[in-house]
């Protein structure tokens, strides 16, 4: 699914309903639209969720943030990492448009125990680490994935990348650091450690 | 992508340095070179700061590779309208269509399922607390109960008070909270749990929805229902229905979806429940029933040209095609049948906070105003009323032990104590006189059934381990066939067969009711028979006195050697019967004689046979529990074994042998008094870890909550694990004892379920003992029908037992759904006389009680 080549259109940062085009496309567009929904719906939903805590909230966010992304099909240069900027954007402006209106029983709620605040970060910092990946270039998303997802070794790594081993280890090492970075910039220390 | 580093998050380390962390977080690192890194991260802080925000990233990184077990779906509407927006082919569209309406029902559902799941759990306990407030008036023996037990109920008490409370209060605050709830769910539970706000939103619709098409339908639909998920266990509860079959949906849900019990569905057809009376709205028949504290408007789910009417989850769906397009609808079932008043209120109050939480968050599809409002309203006097009930109860000071039986059954969350102690305890006395209930075709009393009876009333034949063990275990884990995400752990223990205590003598002392009551035909069979078989177990090493008492004690025999025991059966069935039961008088008498003969080197016992304490004459049961008490302090253990099941003080010899270490036995007819029970005794006689407790320390990371099922009367505080004076169960020779644990895994967790620690006193050499397991997490852990017979059996037991007792889960389990696992049971078993009771009981109850 990879985006037809075009300018990249920075993700919108004001709110504001969307106008739907019924614009003609091609089926292989609209397969490709449709299959992105399908992969990144649940990902974008928990992310939006860790975000504004309210899964109404979420869900209109979500669906206005592909809403858009329709609008814009063509000129996106990279769909995934858009979308998740997209709604990221979207769901803080939502929480700066609202911050009077914060749950009231955010507190009551939260005294029983740090397991809800706590997955919901967990949520908003996954949700953040997929926007970021989906951002880097394609040689480092393949290393993370060999690693993370494939669960392969430096060495396997390397044999497959023709990388070298400490090469693998260095790229690793500084991607993992400018995640760790972003996350700390975000707001978020990270997992549940 | 820029990987500058805009700040450095730890300082001016050497970025080789950097590297070996990363390396050592990522699992790349060396022992060796682990070694030397913890060297340099004890001395340099920074270090360890930097290494701790890679390992928090690397969590982090690892979730975001790792796909979605249970991935999380939009509301239907949105669904349908960025597909639509998408301009999605048209031979998908029906599709998506048909699923969007599915997501909305099946929405609904979850909505109901759980609003069902803690109403039961709500409804259960003031049940409970009002039958105990009832039962607790006339009767001297709770309170006994209560006072032995007392300061650790009443803190318990006071807890469990304090966490309904707050539960209230949750209710109360706010209706944002039950959609915070939710949100609290998801990352673990996927979408199973999830009422997508807007659908659930719609089962608002009052009936002038009925008439508005949500959804436009571009053309006549096929009958049939799209199945929603792709290839993921975690079912919306949609099902595909080939075309021309629309009313096949009973087997197909079944097969696809056991939980949802689709048994029922020939009931789906008929709209009317089983209370309930019929009318017509719209052209549509929509049961009404009556017993709900909401009328069955606000179930309805309407959508043109389909019709989505949820209810709790246990129909199943129907669907017809008589309008154009199809019907999709579960069964309403009969919600009132068993409720008393409290569960009602209980159930006006839920549905209504449901209610109110979609009418403020919901956004767009509301329903109009007044009736949330007034629901709150309602809501809000329903809760009053619970609190008034609660405070009233407070206020009696009836009622710690449901209180207690309250906080015993609820999840514990592992967060806030993921440590679980009990005395591991074995008896088999609930189940049998459940089951000899169950034989005269009557319902026995809740108060009566302990489910950690129930399933250790089984030899699973777990494997002896090697004598120098000491001690075995086994853990073993399958899905909860009756609750989404819960998973039932099964840990066995075992003692090898070859106690070391084999050779030690045994001192008993025989306490014989021969008060009236006793003198039926079938209990003096009884009892002949199980002196009989006690006299078999003796050698001549043992001494036996025995005491015969009713309004006085008589000293029939005393210290007889043990070969000579045959003799007391002829003594005691030439006893006279008289009227009156002395126990107090009787207990001082045999407590007098034990110690007189008691040997240091021998086991010291005291047995005490009777048909029940109906009648314990004046005895103050807190009187007799401290005497019990203080002979154990002495080195004397008091078993008890029951003669009969009906007019039996269940409780209370439950709660005397808690105090006096021993074992507690019924026997219903003469036959019981065969090898179970003479092993029971045998056991009892000879313990070969005494002082049995268990802790299981649950991971917080991997297990998200858990619920020990039975051994409600057998907790212990965390601390007193290793405390040795705080005194727990014994157990025997080759004996077995499980505890069955059911338990939240955590989907994306980490790590091991947790462990398993035992410790006991070794009877022979007096020390202690202490082992350790870990119990393992199993990905893959199998359905409940599919798991082993081990597990099937332990699992069907306690569900039968949590079904009598109606606790929390009572509702949750359908008898149906367990029908095909009960019957490869009675395969399997086919020799076990236990399991075919068990059989036969699952099908009294059936007969008794519907599925």
């Amino acid at each position: 699914m990879e985006p037809p080549p075009s300018s990249s259109v920075e993700p919108p940062l004001t709110g504001g309903t969307s106008a739907l085009p019924v614009s003609i496309r091609s089926g292989g567009d609209r397969t490709a639209l449709a299959e992105l929904f399908h992969t990144e719906e649940s990902g974008l939903l928990r992310f939006a969720i860790g975000l504004v805590r309210r899964r109404t909230v979420a869900e209109e966010l979500v669906q206005e943030t592909f809403l858009r992304l329709h609008q814009l099909w063509g000129e996106v240069e990279n769909p995934r990492a858009w979308l998740y900027r997209s709604l990221r954007n979207l769901a803080l402006n939502h929480l700066r448009d609202h911050a009077r209106e914060s749950p009231l029983d955010e507190t009551t709620q939260l005294a029983e125990g740090d397991h809800p605040s706590e997955l919901l970060g967990q949520m908003e910092a996954v949700g953040l680490v997929r926007m970021l990946l989906a951002e880097m270039s394609d040689e480092d998303r393949k290393l993370i994935r060999m690693k993370y997802h494939d669960d392969l070794k430096y060495r396997d790594i390397s044999q497959r990348t023709g990388i070298s081993v400490s090469n693998v280890g260095y790229r690793l090492h500084h991607l993992l650091k400018h995640l760790a970075t972003m996350l700390r910039a975000a707001g978020i220390e990270g997992s549940r450690r | 992508m820029n990987h500058s580093e805009e700040t450095n998050p730890s300082g001016a380390i050497p970025a080789e340095m950097e590297a070996r962390i990363v390396a050592a977080v990522v699992g790349e690192a060396s022992a060796f070179e682990l070694a030397e890194l913890e060297r340099l991260l004890a001395e340099q802080p920074e270090l360890r700061t930097f290494k701790q925000q890679i390992e928090a990233t690397h969590a982090v990184v690892q979730h975001a590779e790792r796909s979605e077990r249970a991935p999380m779906r939009l509301a239907p509407e949105r669904r349908a309208k960025i597909l639509a927006a998408f301009g999605v082919p048209a031979e998908v569209s029906p599709d998506e269509a048909n699923e969007a309406v599915i997501l909305k029902f099946a929405a609904a559902r979850r909505r109901r399922r759980k609003t069902w799941a803690w109403t039961s759990g709500l409804a259960a306990s003031l049940t409970l607390a009002s039958v105990l407030a009832l039962r607790v008036l006339p009767s001297s023996q709770p309170m006994m109960v209560r006072e032995v037990q007392s300061a650790r109920e009443e803190s318990d008490f006071v807890r469990a008070e304090g966490r309904l409370s707050m539960e209230k209060k949750k209710r109360e605050a706010s209706p944002l909270i039950v959609e915070k709830e939710n949100v609290e769910a998801e990352p673990t539970d996927g979408p199973t749990n999830q009422p997508a706000p807007p659908a659930a939103a719609m089962a608002l619709s009052s009936s002038d929805t009925l008439a508005k098409p949500k959804i436009e339908m571009p053309r006549q639909l096929p009958v049939r229902v799209a199945e929603v998920q792709e290839g993921n266990r975690r079912l919306y509860g949609a099902v595909r229905i080939p075309p021309k079959k629309p009313l096949l949906f009973g087997d197909q849900m079944k097969r696809i979806e056991p939980q949802a019990g689709g048994g029922k569905l020939l009931d789906a057809v008929s709209p009317t429940g089983a209370n309930g009376e019929s009318r017509t709205v719209g052209g549509v028949v929509k049961p009404i029933d009556k017993s709900w504290g909401v009328t069955a408007d606000e179930e309805t789910i309407a959508l043109s040209p389909f019709e989505v009417s949820a209810s709790r989850d246990q129909g199943g769906y129907m669907a017809s095609n008589s309008i154009a397009g199809s019907r999709v609808r579960t069964e309403l079932k009969d919600l009132g049948k068993d409720l008393d008043f409290g569960k009602k209120q209980t159930f006006a109050y839920i549905v209504a906070t449901a209610a109110a939480d979609d009418f403020l968050t919901g956004g767009k599809t509301v329903a109009p105003a007044t009736p949330a409002e007034s629901s709150l309203s309602e809501l809000k006097t329903t809760a009053a009323t619970v609190d008034e009930k609660l405070s009233n109860l407070k206020a009696d000071q009836r009622e710690p032990q449901s209180a207690a039986a309250v906080d015993n059954r609820a999840e514990i969350n592992t967060r806030t104590e993921p440590v679980s102690t009990f005395s591991l305890h074995v008896s088999d006395a609930s189940f049998r006189i459940a089951q000899a209930a169950l034989a005269r075709g009557e319902r026995p009393d809740p108060a009566t059934i302990r489910p950690e009876e129930f399933y250790n009333a089984f030899d699973y034949g777990d494997p002896s381990p090697a004598a120098a063990e000491r001690v075995g275990c086994r853990v073993e884990q399958s899905g909860h066939p009756f609750m989404q995400q819960r998973n039932l752990v099964r840990i066995a223990m075992k003692v090898p067969s070859s106690g070391r205590s084999a050779t030690q003598a045994l001192h008993l002392t025989v306490l014989l009711d021969t008060s009236g009551s006793m003198e039926r035909a079938d209990r003096v069979a009884t009892v002949h028979r199980a002196l009989e078989v006690l006299a078999s177990l003796l050698t001549a090493n043992d001494r036996v006195t025995l005491i015969g008492f009713a309004r006085q004690p008589h000293l029939l025999a005393e210290n007889v050697a043990g070969d000579q025991a045959s003799q007391l059966v002829e003594l005691a069935s030439h006893t006279p019967f008289e009227g009156g039961t002395n126990l107090e008088e009787a207990l001082k008498l045999a407590g007098e004689l034990a110690q007189r003969h008691q040997d240091a080197a021998a086991q010291n016992r005291i047995v005490f046979i009777t048909d029940g304490a109906a009648n314990l004459g004046n005895a103050n049961p807190q009187a007799l529990a401290t005497t019990i008490e203080q002979l154990r302090q002495q080195g004397i253990s008091f078993d008890a074994c029951g003669v009969g099941t009906d007019g039996l003080d269940d409780t209370v010899l439950e709660a005397l042998t808690r105090k006096g270490d021993g074992r507690y036995t019924v026997l219903d007819q003469a036959s019981d008094a065969d090898a179970g029970f003479a092993q029971q005794l045998a056991g009892a006689f000879r313990p070969a870890a005494e002082n049995v407790k268990v802790q299981v320390r649950f991971n917080p990371a991997r297990v998200g909550s858990y619920r020990l099922i039975g051994f409600e009367q057998h907790r212990l505080k965390e601390e007193d694990f290793r405390n040795d004076k705080v005194d727990a169960a014994e157990l025997a020779a080759d004996e077995a004892a499980v505890a069955l644990y059911q338990i939240e895994v955590l989907p994306e967790g980490e790590g091991e379920l947790g462990e398993v620690f035992v410790r006991f006193r070794d009877p022979a050499t007096k020390t202690m003992i202490e082992r350790s397991w870990p119990m393992l997490h199993d990905p893959q852990a199998r359905a409940f029908d599919r798991s082993t017979p081990t597990l099937q059996l332990a699992g069907t037991a306690a569900f039968l037992a949590e079904k009598l007792r109606g606790g929390e889960l009572a509702n949750l389990i359908r008898l149906d759904d367990l029908a095909p696992t009960v019957n490869s049971l009675r395969g399997h078993y086919a020799n076990s006389a236990r399991v075919q009771q068990l059989v036969q009981m699952f099908e009294q109850m059936r007969r008794q009680s519907g599925p």
